[in-house]
């Protein structure tokens, strides 16, 4: 089972449609998929056309003894699972702090679950905090997608180094998502490997409505824009980060 | 980790287009398409997959197959997708399913029992946002055997009933509406019972096992006339599997049948008339010599994998010659047996023996002295004379005791166990249950012990064969002796267990259990 975290401090950048998408296309190849909806906001929830509730809430479903089993939902897709968003996620951290083993406690519960799920998704809230970093510490790999701006490209090379510092062992996989090939800032940080040590996954996701069309829609953008050029590029995504992930 | 499907039929494509039309007034649904599947399903032919609950499900997908293990009530027990369609387990490859299926089919072979042609129109449920909560598929299908699959036949319409996980009330709630409609039934045993249905194949219908329904009143020589019957019947069905060579049971399962009949011929003495049935016994003797060298073959073969455990990694693989030494043999043998089977001797063995047995069962004019008796009276008193004659011989079993009269106690204890499975029904169950699992354990050690004793032997025979036509060379006649000795070994050890496992059957219980049997 391989745990992947879409992850980025800033909201609105991508990660729910990267969550969705990227499952959806695990799933249609042949693999057990599980996303996890870690916000409050509830987007993947919503995406799925399922209902932001789990019974018990947030603390039972971190604290608590029980199999997370009892709370996963089929999505209209097959061997594509959601555990949905709740309100109550909003105090994870409050819930967290007061856990013993904070960190690990996101690993603990997933664990589990590699019976019955090749890979799993974790859909994260905009933010830094204790449920970022038991995301970290349960992540195979952080999917990081990055607008090309500078200050975008100074986070992620800030959230490596903050991760090396408190030496957790998680790979950092950014890419680029929103890119307007109209703006000469986006072309230029786009092609440019100097600016950015780090180096960012090839494929990019174009900044496209069809892809704000997949919260009116409520489906993955493959079901109903998959000859788009979003859509492509989602595609050759999740084709690099599966193969880096085989490695 | 949610609730089983659940399907239901009715009596005509009428009726299920109207509860169609009922589930969408009645509910939100949007009707999803169409889709066709092609698969077949497979097991051996004494049905194990079957009765062990479950079916085997193979779809052509993408220029591969997939294996579905299907559990008694259609879920999904295990997936494989694999390039060819596996005969026998060990076509697969290593792993999960593999082991799991050995342990229900062991040797046996996967055959096609049916072949289905399925067009599905899928009709989803949805809530108030339009998502999915649980999906009707309505079926229709053609069905065809496993061994003619040009002779297909319309399968019953059905409705399918699928759930999504975590909307277990949605799925309920579809079914009590499908319950209340009087015109839809309930249907449990998944795809292929009906698929069987259509074709008119009796599931199970096949078993290597002796179960004849007899009367204690009934004339002796009636009720042979059954058993035998029964017996030839099994050796027909076992006829075409043992001509092709689909696997090492269908000739197993054969010679048991002609062994049991030779045992019935010789154990009901007095119900026969000798001079008509001896012609017949010599047939019958002759089947069972012809036969012969290919099961021991087939043994062997099927016993390399562990005399490569019994040795090391490098001797090991000098047993390869051996392998291909014994596969060539027999595939000669077996050639004896097809144009044996194949042959007009066969035929009118076959036709010859059918019509001896139809006038014995309808009409006994023979004049055989026990032949007008009941056959519960000659049935117990050949019971009890086989169960002292085990006595009498075990009792003086001890560690010294040669090979010989064990093997001449091996043979007492089949014609007992012969016995009692011919006349099974004729008393009650928890009677002779446990008599029969003791003498069956007793059997298993002397089966064994004969076992490595023919083994070694053969092996000597078979390791000076292959040097006289240099066949192999110094490594593998080393290798074989080498195996010899662990035989040997082994054997000594069993000897030990052996004298116990005598004493236990010939021991007070037992005793007990034999008078309050044929009391």
């Amino acid at each position: 089972m391989k745990v992947l975290a879409t992850y980025n401090i800033k909201g609105g950048v991508g990660k729910t449609a990267t969550a969705v998408n990227l499952a959806h296309l695990a799933a249609t190849g042949g693999a057990r998929t599980l996303v996890w909806d870690l916000d409050p906001q509830g987007a993947a929830t919503y995406c799925f056309r399922i209902k932001p509730k789990v019974k018990g809430g947030g603390k039972k479903l971190i604290r608590g003894k029980g199999r997370l089993e009892r709370r996963i939902r089929g999505t209209d897709f097959e061997r594509l699972d959601l555990l949905p968003a709740d309100f109550s996620y909003r105090h994870l951290d409050l819930v967290l702090d007061a856990t013993k083993r904070a960190t690990g406690r996101i690993a603990q519960r997933i664990r589990p679950l590699a019976e019955d799920y090749d890979y799993v998704f974790l859909d994260c809230a905009p933010s830094i905090s204790l449920v970022s970093e038991a995301v970290f510490a349960a992540a195979d790999a952080l999917l990081v997608p990055t607008v090309p701006t500078t200050l975008a490209v100074r986070m992620v090379k800030r959230l490596v180094k903050h991760l090396s510092r408190e030496g957790t062992e998680v790979a950092v996989l950014p890419f680029f998502c929103m890119v307007d090939r109209r703006k000469a800032l986006h072309r230029r940080i786009c092609a440019s490997t100097d600016e950015t040590p780090l180096p960012f996954l090839e494929a990019c996701i174009p900044y496209a409505s069809v892809v704000e069309q997949m919260s009116v829609r409520r489906a993955p953008l493959a079901t109903f824009a998959a000859a788009s050029r979003a859509a492509k590029a989602y595609a050759d995504l999740w084709a690099e980060i599966s193969s880096r992930l085989a490695e | 980790m949610t609730v089983p499907e659940v399907t239901f039929v009715a009596d005509s494509p009428r009726l299920v287009r109207q509860a169609v039309t009922g589930l969408e007034s009645s509910f939100r649904t949007r009707r999803d398409g169409r889709s066709g599947a092609r698969r077949s399903y497979h097991d051996t032919f004494d049905w194990r997959l079957y009765r062990y609950g479950g079916a085997l499900a193979v779809d052509a997908r993408d220029g591969s197959w997939v294996l579905r293990w299907l559990g008694p009530d259609g879920s999904l027990r295990q997936r494989l997708q694999t390039e060819t369609i596996p005969g026998f387990a060990w076509d697969l490859d290593a792993g999960e399913f593999r082991q799991d299926l050995t342990g229900v089919i062991d040797v046996r072979r996967l055959l096609p029992v049916v072949h289905v042609d399925v067009r599905s129109e899928t009709l989803a449920i949805l809530d108030r946002r339009e998502k999915t909560v649980a999906r009707v598929h309505v079926e229709r299908g053609m069905s065809a055997p496993g061994d003619d699959p040009s002779s297909a036949r319309p399968m019953v319409e059905r409705l399918r009933v699928t759930p999504v996980l975590g909307y277990d009330g949605d799925h309920a709630a579809v079914v009590r509406h499908l319950d209340g409609l009087s015109d839809l039934h309930r249907h449990t045993g998944g795809e292929l019972l009906l698929a069987l249905a259509a074709v008119g194949i009796e599931p199970g219908s096949y078993s290597s096992k002796l179960d004849v329904p007899l009367e204690p009143r009934l004339r002796a020589s009636a009720a042979a006339a059954r058993i035998l019957t029964n017996l030839l019947r099994t050796m027909r069905a076992n006829e075409d599997g043992t001509r092709r060579d689909l696997d090492s049971e269908f000739l197993h399962d054969f010679r048991v049948a002609v062994r049991r009949t030779r045992s019935c011929l010789g154990q009901l003495k007095g119900v026969f008339d000798r001079k008509a049935t001896e012609p017949f016994r010599r047939e019958l003797a002759w089947l069972g010599g012809v036969t012969g060298p290919t099961r021991d073959l087939d043994v062997y073969l099927l016993n390399m994998r562990e005399y490569r455990h019994e040795l090391s990694p490098a001797l090991a693989s000098d047993l390869d010659a051996l392998e291909t030494y014994l596969r060539e043999r027999q595939k000669t043998e077996q050639r004896r047996v097809s144009r044996a089977l194949a042959s007009q001797r066969y035929t009118n063995f076959v036709r010859d023996w059918s019509a001896y047995l139809d006038r014995l069962a309808s009409d006994d004019s023979s004049g055989a002295p026990d032949a007008g008796r009941g056959v519960r009276d000659v049935a117990g008193e050949r019971i009890r004379r086989a169960f002292r004659r085990v006595r009498k011989r075990g009792s003086d079993l001890d560690a010294d005791t040669p090979p010989e009269v064990v093997h001449r106690l091996r043979i007492d204890c089949k014609k007992l166990r012969y016995l009692l499975e011919f006349f099974r029904n004729l008393f009650e169950r928890q009677r002779v249950a446990p008599l029969v699992r003791s003498l069956k354990r007793l059997q298993d050690h002397l089966g064994d012990f004969n076992d490595l004793d023919v083994q070694q032997r053969e092996l000597r025979a078979m390791a000076a064969e292959m040097h006289g036509r240099g066949v192999g060379n110094a490594d593998t006649v080393l290798a074989m002796g080498c195996l010899i000795g662990r035989l040997e070994q082994r054997q000594a050890d069993l000897k030990r267990r052996l004298v116990e496992s005598v004493r236990s059957f010939v021991g007070k219980r037992n005793r007990a259990g034999f008078r309050e049997l044929l009391r």
